[in-house]
């Protein structure tokens, strides 16, 4: 299985946002590091398809990324995704999976595994409306879990978890990039250190380091910090 | 002569380096802005197209009136709930916008930002509606009070609906609700004008009166309400 | 297509879930009570600011007064009686009604008097004047037909056709009581009216709300976020104009008929709309009216949905549609410039009239004449597919971004 990103731009007018981004992502997890405004959401919008590319093409397998068939490998948690407050955590799921293919047994069935991965599975029946900040990431990350994708793409998937759901959700993705593709992106540099195999870092838009990370090779987060000491972007 | 003295003296000598500068600063008492200075504030961040769309409504009425005539206080009826619907939003804008946290920390809290806001927009329509009346009586076929009974019930219903529908809705979608609210009641008196004429017959005027007491108790309901749950982040 | 059935019930959840589609629920019902019933039953009537009596009396009286003629034919016989009634009110009176003459003898044939006047296009004074016969009756309205045909600038085409429907119609005409029809035939405007407003009020969201909700990355982003969402959406809107529509039809028909009655159904509609020339009982031309309703509430739906999407703002587009129905109604294309505005009262909100759906100016297509109300529904339908392909194109096309 492989994720090929070749030459991947984006640009609005003069700005250019994503910067001939050029990766092949095999199974495992991969860590995206950069700057508020480096590009990382807008490089993962491009590759779940939500956002055009003004140059170079995202495949799966060979799939473009504008096939269903693509689509249907994906899962995909935005950075800052919304809901329809009136719709339980169950019935949520269960839209969602319809829109992913998932057929009406399956989909219950997944939908309450799901909720019981993510510690929801007594807030299955409430309103989403009435879900604390860390309850609606906990759903997000159970819908992005549908369908058992292949390719899963999530943006700061850790923001509003408290640490002991952090590290719960650290597991789950260890386990997941055994035998998937996994692109996530965060501020919280622990979080890539502890189940990232490889960093991806981001500035301005390009692509400025690509590398395994392990203890041996340091502090990762005084890395981080070096490579974006020259120049840094304060956008 | 003292000019060039100061001049001369500033160039000659160097000032001495301020010592304990922000302790001194911090002894100072800051002036603050009285209440009333607060309120006219806050009239420079009503929104320009809600003063534009009351004056709107008041120019158009009085230019409208010398053709439309006998029209005129239907069609005035008819722009009443958007006016309603402009203060609304005006008065809800920083829980839309998710400003109520920080306005309610401070000084001078959203309470009173919302007390301000409405209470001038509130103050500017009724001023424009006193203005219109005498004017559509002239051209209509109603009395001054009947005149001004017409377009203040559709504009409290409006206001005191409304509230009500933004306070159950608590989120962005409260003003497009608001908005749907205020077409239904702004339709009303147009599509119906032909139809239910009944309703402007003056044996029925004794209910609009009926009609007008509740609403304006509504009305005074649904806005203390909406001030007291301005106190507290719910 | 199981998925599709859970995405368009989802679909419908999103639509019927929110406040206002309740609010705007119980506000038509209340417009479509008071515009059947109350604006007829309640109240007085007045003459020179003399209250003569009360609707709901008066109509009871005239009731009756009908249902006895009601069966027999508009005759020789029938036209002598009604001039009889009406040529013993003093040529005096100021106000005849108010005359006991009047309530005694004419009052009983008033209606026949009124569809007299409406087949003929004769004045008041000239009514007074004219000599009961029935002969001169449909000599008078041919000579209507033909004014109004002219009127309308009718080619030699229509006016042919006119005339073709007009001899199949019977005469003499059977006078019925058809007093609830006649109340739907009048209210079918305000209704259809504040119906589209509602249509539009509750599907203004649908498509932008995804985008104000921030939902539509997920959406997009799924197997079949693209196409069988989209589709969903718009069946669930459809069936939404659909259900509202058929559904304030049935009360208004029930309203209706509880008050007046169903009597009438098999009549004549020329009865009811003197220049109509088309062979239509009174009972087809109702359903044939709010037949036509519904599907301009429908189309009207699927424009929202399409304007939804293409605004992604539920205020936008709601303002604009809304503000258009409000415009069209001010707005006139004068009737010299045909084609013009025939295409206008095609509009939705213009076609909710009797006058537009019965219009005589017809469409000729491959040799066949058609009329307003069998043309309207497949425009209707080839524009509903017009715009739901829009529709589809920009939500395809939506890029996500600057957030």
């Amino acid at each position: 299985m492989e994720l090929i990103i070749d030459r991947l731009s984006k640009q609005y007018g003069s700005r250019i946002a994503v910067d001939r981004v050029t990766l092949k992502l095999q199974k495992g997890v991969y860590g995206l590091l950069g700057a508020n405004g480096a590009g990382k959401t807008t490089l993962m919008r491009l590759i779940c398809g939500i956002l055009k590319p003004t140059g170079g093409s995202v495949s799966l397998d060979g799939e473009d990324v504008s096939s269903e068939e693509y689509r249907s490998r994906l899962g995909y948690l935005p950075q800052d995704f919304g809901y329809y407050p009136d719709f339980t955590g169950t019935d949520f799921l269960l839209y969602m999976a319809a829109l992913k293919g998932l057929d009406r047994t399956q989909a219950k069935r997944k939908a309450a595994e799901l909720l019981k991965l993510v510690a929801l599975q007594d807030a299955g029946k409430k309103k989403i409306k009435t879900y604390s900040g860390g309850m609606k990431q906990r759903l997000g990350i159970a819908q992005a879990l549908l369908g058992e994708p292949q390719l899963l793409i999530l943006d700061e998937p850790t923001a509003g978890l408290d640490p002991k759901e952090r590290v719960r959700f650290r597991d789950l993705i260890a386990q997941l990039g055994k035998d998937n593709i996994v692109l996530l992106s965060t501020h919280i540099v622990s979080d890539i250190e502890h189940i990232a195999d490889s960093i991806l870092m981001m500035k301005n838009g390009q692509l400025i380091f690509q590398g395994t990370w392990d203890e041996n090779s340091g502090d990762l987060e005084q890395f981080y910090l070096e490579q974006f000491e020259e120049g840094q972007d304060h956008g | 002569m003292k000019k060039e003295l100061k001049r001369a003296l500033y160039g000659a000598f160097e000032a001495p380096e301020s010592q304990r500068k922000n302790a001194f600063l911090k002894n100072i008492r800051q002036p603050g802005i009285g209440y009333f200075k607060f309120v006219l504030l806050q009239a420079s961040y009503i929104r320009k197209w809600v003063w534009g769309l009351s004056v709107t409504i008041f120019a158009a009425a009085l230019i409208g009136g010398g053709f439309m005539e006998r029209d005129v206080v239907w069609v005035l009826s008819a722009l009443m709930p958007y006016l309603a619907a402009a203060s609304i939003a005006e008065s809800v804008r920083s829980e839309m916008y998710g400003m109520a946290e920080l306005e309610m920390a401070s000084r001078f809290p959203l309470k009173s930002v919302m007390l301000a806001r409405m209470g001038i927009l509130g103050v500017f329509h009724l001023t424009l509606l006193g203005l219109l009346v005498p004017f559509e009586h002239m051209y209509g076929v109603f009395t001054a009070f009947q005149t001004g009974v017409y377009l203040l019930v559709p504009y409290l219903l409006t206001n005191a609906g409304g509230l009500w529908l933004v306070r159950k809705i608590r989120s962005r979608e409260a003003s497009y609700v608001c908005m749907g609210y205020a077409i239904i009641i702004s339709a009303f008196p147009i599509v119906s004008k032909y139809t239910i004429t009944l309703l402007y017959q003056p044996e029925v005027f004794g209910w609009w009166l009926v009609l007008l007491a509740i609403l304006c108790v509504a009305t005074a309901v649904e806005y203390r309400k909406t001030v007291i749950r301005a106190e507290e982040l719910i | 297509m199981a998925n599709f059935g859970v995405l368009y019930g989802y679909e419908l959840k999103k639509i019927v879930r929110r406040k206002i589609v309740w609010i705007t629920a119980a506000f038509m019902l209340f417009i479509v009570i008071i515009t059947v019933i109350v604006s007829r039953l309640a109240g007085s009537s007045y003459v020179d600011g003399y209250k003569i009596d009360t609707h709901y009396h008066m109509f009871q009286v005239d009731k009756e007064y009908q249902q006895r003629l009601s069966g027999r034919a508009i005759d020789q016989s029938l036209l002598e009686e009604m001039k009889d009634g009406y040529d013993k009110i003093p040529s005096d009176a100021e106000a005849y009604v108010l005359t006991g003459e009047y309530q005694i003898y004419a009052r009983p044939y008033s209606e026949i008097f009124n569809i007299v006047r409406n087949m003929t296009n004769m004045t008041f004074n000239e009514m007074w004047q004219w000599t009961a016969d029935e002969g001169d009756l449909y000599e008078r309205r041919q000579r209507m037909l033909e004014e109004a045909r002219e009127d309308d600038l009718l080619s030699q085409d229509e006016k042919a056709f006119w005339q073709e429907k007009e001899d199949k119609v019977e005469w003499p005409v059977v006078f019925v009581y058809k007093d609830g029809y006649h109340q739907l035939f009048d209210s079918m405007n305000t209704i259809g009216l504040m119906m589209l407003i509602v249509i539009t009020i509750c599907l203004s969201g649908v498509f932008a709300e995804e985008h104000s909700k921030r939902t539509d990355q997920l959406i997009l982003c799924s197997r079949y976020g693209r196409h069988k969402a989209y589709w969903a959406k718009i069946l669930a809107g459809i069936s939404f104009s659909l259900f509202s529509s058929v559904m304030y039809t049935v009360i208004a028909f029930s309203a209706a008929l509880a008050a007046y009655g169903a009597d009438g159904f098999s009549g004549a509609f020329q009865l009811m709309y003197a220049n109509y020339s088309y062979p239509l009982s009174v009972g087809a031309a109702i359903l044939i009216s709010y037949g036509m309703m519904i599907i301009a509430g429908i189309l009207t739906g699927i424009f929202v949905m399409m304007l939804s999407e293409l605004l992604h703002s539920s205020i936008g587009t709601l303002a604009l549609v809304v503000g258009m129905i409000i415009l069209l109604l001010f707005f006139n294309i004068p009737e010299h410039y045909r084609a013009a505005s025939q295409l206008l009262s095609y509009i939705p909100s213009e076609f909710v009239a009797v006058w537009s759906i019965f219009s005589l100016r017809t469409v000729s297509l491959a040799g066949r004449i058609f009329t307003a109300w069998q043309i309207v529904p497949a425009l209707y339908i080839l524009a509903g597919g017009v715009f739901a392909a829009v529709g589809k194109r920009a939500y395809v096309r939506y890029q996500v971004s600057g957030r």
